[in-house]
């Protein structure tokens, strides 16, 4: 069953590839270009896995994590970072903000849609 | 002499254009990527679709199969109308022979009964002498004798004219069901044959369409690993650009020390400035040449990819799933559509043709069994008269006897009875003939009455279920033409895409001009500075190589850092970068990447 997703990253291309993969795939994809938008359509639509990058303007990945933690209407819903960052330092800053799974760019479609069927098992 | 650093300011100034230009190429081929990938599973999907119908699973099977049965019934009914016709032509044969038979009888009951026509007048002679009571007998009984005579001529032969009309009309009959029955064997056997040759084509068809479904199958597969590929080799966008944003940071600051040293009179240049120079060019260039290498990379993946992909559509056009074969499958259809549909509206108008023939035979043959009996009857009534002639003329003959002037009464009367015998005689074995013809053509009629209810009952069963067949054939058929248009408009339309996306693919400006124009002002001033510089210990050397890497963000930028500084200053021992172990979700099968918390 098709889930709604938000995909956030500054660089539209890396947008309309997770778009582009997670739409074949039947799910319903929302984009963001930084973490500030995020929020903002965050508001107006529930979604049930947020894919986002850390390096953002305006508001970067780990602060939308922890912002999304923070909040009771997202709660417990997956957030993946899918990122350049190797720096083991940032995936720990990840990790204690409360990210479900990092992922190293690039993806390729089939793993992509393997982590999303594990972290969403009903999708 | 330092090199200057106006090429290096120049350089920068195009790249921030060169990027957002290099950005749009991208998303140029990101949106035909996605309608390639959307056209690509259009033109997968429409395939299946056709083989699907080829194959029958993509099709409901009661397209041919109740078309199939309604045909197979009204075939069944023809056939057992055909047999049942040379059966009843086996029988109505027998009846003319039969009645033949009985208009001979006609002429037989006449030369029997001739010489009663004497008697009469002997009866009268021989009577005269007698006086006028027995006179009067003998008168009575000739009258009557001549009054049979009268009945036998008048209704014999206008029933005998009847019975041989009867003998025309059978023939009649036998003539058009004769006909009737080889066209119907002729006809049953030749579209038998026709069917049964178009669904052995056909089935022949589908089971070389399962071969290629497997084959769609497998192609559909490659398909998407290549624009997989594509996708992945899309990304490089993305990390080229941070891995450039990293490089334009360090810029200024290279830039910035060129322009202390510069400022400064030879002599009093620290070292370890100029070293820094040095090593941050190299370091950069060699990013500059990574990202080069990446960005070519990428352009060559994703050639290749795109050009795979299209040439798996296009084997899918020529090799697999041609669309000359499809056009020859969909002609087959088309045949297969219209032998069925043809096929029914012949065995439509067969059964109306057997139905108004029956109804013929039937109306033709219905009077003829009232005839027969007819017949019966009036042939026993004479045989009775003539019988009770024959008793009369005994008793009379017996009374006149008493005088010896009417002994030849008795001979006369002898000659009487045995007239009358011998027209009971043929009379009894006619009626019976009769009989039996009458109960035969009573069977017939009931058999053609049988059969123009039967008929009719076929008839309207075809009228109703045909119509709806010959649609249902007929949308199955425009189906498959409207799916193969689909097939060729999208494989056209796939190839324009492909194209169009292999044509996007224009990054060499960028890693051939944009990003050499940028390398090569920081070479000059790697090399210049190398010229001036003085050595620097090892320990002041892994002091600079530690600030090196604290803008890059990336294990491959971290490579790059490592492998510069490892040739700049051998000697130190460079911090090595904490970079990230193999991610914890490579066990999970997820690959090296991934990591789930």
């Amino acid at each position: 069953m098709g889930k709604t997703i938000l995909t956030v990253d500054d660089a539209s291309t890396m947008r309309k590839m997770v778009s582009f993969t997670l739409k074949g795939a039947g799910h319903e994809v929302l984009e963001a270009s930084d973490g500030a938008v995020a929020l903002q359509v965050l508001q107006s639509r529930p979604v049930d896995l947020v894919i986002t990058d850390i390096h953002m303007p305006n508001m970067d990945g780990i602060e939308l994590t922890r912002r999304l933690r923070a909040s009771p209407h997202f709660g417990r819903k997956p957030i993946l970072l899918l990122t350049t960052e190797s720096d083991p330092a940032r995936k720990n800053e990840g990790r204690a903000a409360g990210a479900t799974g990092w992922i190293v760019k690039p993806f390729n479609q089939e793993q992509l849609l393997a982590i999303v069927a594990k972290v969403l098992p009903n999708s | 002499m330092l090199a200057q650093t106006e090429p290096l300011r120049a350089a920068e100034g195009n790249l921030q254009q060169a990027s957002e230009t290099l950005e749009t190429h991208f998303l140029t081929i990101t949106s035909e990527l996605e309608g390639l990938a959307h056209s690509g599973e259009e033109f997968v999907q429409q395939v299946e679709r056709l083989v699907g119908l080829a194959t029958g699973s993509g099709c409901d099977a009661s397209v041919f199969s109740n078309a199939m049965q309604l045909i197979e019934r009204s075939t069944c009914f023809l056939a057992r109308w055909q047999e049942q016709s040379v059966k009843m032509l086996g029988q109505l044969r027998q009846y003319n022979t039969q009645i033949e038979h009985l208009i001979g009888v006609e002429a037989a009951l006449q030369r029997t009964m001739l010489p009663l026509k004497f008697m009469q007048t002997l009866f009268k002679a021989e009577s005269a002498p007698l006086g006028t009571e027995v006179q009067r007998m003998f008168t009575g009984l000739t009258n009557e004798i001549e009054s049979l005579h009268e009945q036998v001529r008048e209704i014999f032969g206008a029933k005998f004219k009847q019975l041989e009309q009867t003998h025309a009309t059978i023939a009649q009959v036998i003539r058009q069901l004769g006909e009737q029955a080889r066209t119907l064997q002729e006809i049953t056997t030749t579209r038998r044959a026709h069917i049964e040759s178009s669904l052995a084509h056909l089935k022949k068809e589908m089971a070389s369409n399962r071969a290629r479904d497997a084959r769609l199958a497998r192609l559909s597969h490659d398909l998407a690993g290549e624009i997989g590929q594509v996708v992945l080799g899309l990304q490089f966008q993305d990390i080229v650009n941070q891995k450039v944003q990293h490089i334009a940071a360090a810029l200024p600051v290279i830039q910035e020390r060129c322009e202390e040293v510069r400022a400064l009179p030879p002599g009093r240049v620290p070292a370890q400035t100029v070293c820094f120079i040095q090593q941050s060019a190299r370091l950069e260039t060699a990013q500059i040449a990574a990202c080069e290498a990446e960005l070519s990379r990428a352009e060559t993946a994703m050639r290749e990819s795109l050009g795979k992909a299209l040439q798996h559509l296009t084997e899918a056009d020529s090799e697999c799933l041609s669309l000359e074969e499809f056009q020859l499958l969909t002609t087959s259809f088309d045949g297969m559509v219209q032998v069925l549909v043809e096929t029914i509206e012949e065995v439509r108008a067969l059964v109306r043709t057997t139905v108004a023939n029956a109804a013929r035979a039937y109306e033709l043959l219905r009077p003829l069994g009232s005839l027969a009996s007819d017949l019966t009857g009036i042939v026993r009534a004479v045989s009775a008269r003539i019988h009770v002639i024959g008793l009369n003329a005994q008793v009379q003959a017996a009374l006149a006897a008493q005088d010896p002037r009417g002994a030849s009464l008795e001979v006369l009367s002898a000659r009487t009875s045995e007239v009358s015998r011998e027209t009971n005689r043929i009379s009894a074995a006619a009626a019976g003939e009769l009989d039996i013809l009458a109960g035969g053509l009573a069977e017939c009629v009931a058999a053609f009455a049988q059969l123009q209810a039967d008929g009719l009952a076929q008839q309207q069963q075809l009228d109703q279920q045909g119509g709806t067949e010959e649609s249902g054939l007929h949308a199955f058929r425009d189906e498959a033409l409207k799916t193969l248009g689909a097939i060729t408009e999208s494989f056209d339309q796939i190839q324009t895409q492909a194209r169009r996306a292999i044509d996007s693919l224009q990054f060499a400006d960028f890693y051939q001009s944009v990003l050499p124009a940028l390398r090569a002002p920081l070479t000059a001033m790697a090399e210049s500075a190398g010229r001036w510089r003085e050595g620097l210990s090892a320990e002041e050397n892994a002091d600079l190589v530690d600030g090196f890497h604290r803008n890059y963000t990336m294990a491959s930028e971290h490579e790059i850092h490592a492998g510069v500084m490892a040739t700049v200053c051998p000697a130190a021992e460079p911090a090595a970068p904490e970079l990230l172990p193999a991610l914890a979700g490579a066990e999970a099968g997820f690959g090296q990447n991934v990591e789930l918390f």
